[in-house]
């Protein structure tokens, strides 16, 4: 039996789950809530008798799970209407524009019974994906000083880097290498000559274990970036975007064409995204973020930001599951 | 000119001992080591005299020495050669306590010879060359900086506490500071590290990150770890991340290199081809005695990322930010 999904989402992520929902042979698309502009969608027309323009005009009970897909300071207020259906909700972390927004809304799922799944494009990006199962596995042996790092253009306004940015790369620590014990977190920006914003990140995190991890998370200039290398007893993991872009094309003419990414795939990280909570939803599998990651993973973020604040740093009580 | 090597401790003698050999005016005239049978060996190998007697050698025909002790023997040997009046380069770390640094120094300072120290990754041509792209304005100012320094496990009495200072934070925070010290004009402000034994059975620390708070605000993250696994290609890299208000800079200074996949060994290795390191190094050093010029490295820059080296180790023990303590001389 096919899994029933409703898809609340704005402009390119609407377009952008949509085609991951419906490339999925065990889903289908049984409604469409576009948030903004529908004429800028391009909904197929096979499905264009699906949409609704407002929550009351889907059906709660006919979904089996809710994809809410909008910017950040929308996903909150979506997350907490589409939570009074009582299906299941993927939604892209964090959750919410601030902690406390996100924490609010983690309650109401809880309180209504309601399964809320974290997207995280660094849990599904092929290499992060197979370097946690690697390690998983015990490739590495016993992690020693762990390395990530993430770039992208900024986002404008004013944002907690850590809550906003961090987060995914957080999470994917914890459900890869465990409780969090002690968070050192610095920050710094400033304004590029033409009045561009660079903000810059670092945070150490202690792992209960004894890891290091060092995060470095960068807001600035066009291009997305991202590497880890992963260092332990038995062996190291690395990777790095910048390195594996299998493609370099020169042109004779015009200014040239930069390709724009290292991910070139015909399952996109959204679709595996998707997959996985499919399994999760329809046949029970553990995700691989659970909710008591998310959690820790948000405390980690806390810290960071308080840390960087006080110049110290910051215990985190309780780990895991508290 | 006449060189003296004052040990053969550390792995670096044997490259000190080969560009002295080939610079077309020096010559490695004499060789002390604690170790004799190493010491003759070397000297065999060199055409060095060897003495067993470090006295007698400072006594000798020798023009300045190169000190390559373990780094717990540096002041004993830096002190005695500037007595000596011997120009001197002393490997790295200058010292393991501050207090054996600034004796140091001031033993050059009091018998007027130069004192400098063995940091060659400002000799690297990738490093000089991301030093002369800051300065030119390219990424505007430099707000942060990550950097690693990382290598294979060394042995021997890298990981003795009592001959070393410690472990890998001892070894490699201090190659990369300097540099950053030397580009920027900037000294650490506040230290925090957090240190482990995660990769080998040895009694002293393999893994670190430190995150270092400049005087100027920059934010400095540092990773001196003995990381690199057995089957890593090569001994050790040096990657720094400058970021600036108009664009970043990455500068891996080790990747001026060709892969050789060896079947012969069953090994995959890095074969270097840029200009090394410790050649430059020691044409600097030469040349800074002939001349009679200022070292380019001084005691002062060795004393400065040492107290730096020692507030990380406080950081850690205490599990909080340490501020940086600087010695007069």
């Amino acid at each position: 039996m096919l899994l029933n999904v409703v898809i609340i989402g704005s402009n390119d992520e609407l377009q952008q789950h949509l085609d991951a929902w419906v490339a999925n042979k065990h889903a289908e698309v049984v409604g469409i809530l576009p948030v903004g502009d529908k004429d800028k969608m391009h909904i197929p027309k096979y499905l264009e008798s699906v949409i609704a323009s407002s929550m009351e005009e889907l059906t709660p009970g006919k979904a089996d799970v809710i994809d809410v897909c909008v910017p950040v300071q929308e996903r909150s207020d979506w997350v907490k209407k589409a939570a009074s259906f009582g299906s299941s909700i993927i939604c892209p972390l964090p959750f919410g524009k601030t902690q406390d927004e996100e924490r609010t809304v983690i309650e109401i799922c809880w309180e209504k019974g309601v399964s809320l799944y974290a997207g995280n494009s660094f849990q599904f990006a092929p290499a992060f994906e197979g370097a946690h199962k690697h390690v998983k596995d015990g490739a590495i042996g016993k992690p020693g000083v762990i390395h990530l790092s993430s770039k992208e253009a900024h986002p404008g306004g004013d944002n907690d880097i850590f809550a906003l940015f961090g987060i995914e790369l957080f999470a994917w620590v914890v459900a890869t290498f465990g409780e969090v014990v002690r968070v050192t977190g610095k920050h710094t920006q400033t304004t590029s000559k033409s009045g561009v914003p660079v903000e810059y990140a670092v945070t150490t995190l202690r792992m209960a274990d004894g890891a290091i991890v060092h995060i470095e998370l960068m807001w600035s200039g066009k291009s997305i970036e991202s590497s880890f290398e992963l260092a332990g007893s038995e062996g190291m993991l690395h990777y790095d975007s910048r390195e594996s872009d299998p493609i370099h094309v020169e042109t004779f003419t015009g200014s040239g064409h930069v390709h724009e990414t290292d991910m070139v795939l015909n399952k996109s990280v959204l679709a595996r995204e998707v997959e996985h909570y499919v399994a999760c939803i329809r046949y029970g599998a553990t995700p691989i973020l659970t909710g008591d990651d998310v959690v820790h993973a948000m405390d980690v973020a806390r810290a960071a930001s308080v840390s960087a604040e006080m110049g110290e740093p910051v215990a985190i009580e309780g780990g895991v599951g508290q | 000119m006449n060189i003296g090597i004052i040990s053969f401790a550390h792995m670096h003698a044997h490259a000190y001992a080969e560009y002295v050999v080939k610079h077309p005016e020096a010559k490695l005239a004499a060789i002390w080591d604690a170790d004799e049978t190493r010491g003759m060996e070397a000297a065999k190998q060199y055409g060095a005299t060897f003495y067993a007697n470090l006295e007698a050698m400072l006594q000798a025909d020798v023009d300045a020495v190169i000190v390559c002790s373990e780094n717990a023997h540096h002041k004993e040997h830096v002190v005695q050669a500037a007595n000596h009046h011997k120009p001197i380069l002393c490997e790295k770390p200058i010292a393991t306590e501050i207090d054996d640094a600034i004796e140091m120094i001031q033993a050059c300072e009091q018998n007027n010879v130069p004192l400098q120290i063995a940091y060659p990754v400002r000799f690297l041509p990738a490093i000089q060359e991301a030093k002369t792209m800051i300065e030119a304005d390219e990424i505007g100012e430099v707000i942060a900086i990550n950097a690693t320094n990382n290598g294979k496990m060394p042995g021997g009495w890298f990981v003795e506490k009592e001959l070393s200072g410690g472990g890998s934070a001892t070894d490699h925070i201090v190659h990369l500071l300097d540099v950053l010290r030397w580009i920027f004009r900037d000294e650490a402000h506040r230290v925090h590290a957090e240190y482990d034994t995660r990769f080998h059975d040895i009694n002293v620390e393999d893994s670190g990150i430190v995150q270092i708070e400049m005087e100027s605000g920059k934010v400095v993250s540092i990773d001196p770890s003995w990381s690199r696994p057995d089957t890593f290609p090569t001994w050790a890299t040096v990657t720094m991340k400058f970021i600036g208000t108009e664009g970043s800079l990455y500068v891996n200074a080790f990747k001026q290199k060709s892969v050789y996949y060896n079947d012969r060994d069953g090994k995959v290795e890095d074969q270097p081809w840029t200009d090394d390191m410790n050649e430059s190094l020691i044409h600097d050093f030469i040349d800074c005695v002939q001349t009679g010029r200022k070292p380019f490295i001084s005691g002062e820059d060795g004393l400065r990322t040492l107290e730096v080296v020692k507030a990380a180790y406080q950081s850690d023990d205490e599990k909080r930010t340490v501020s940086v303590v600087r010695h007069e001389e």
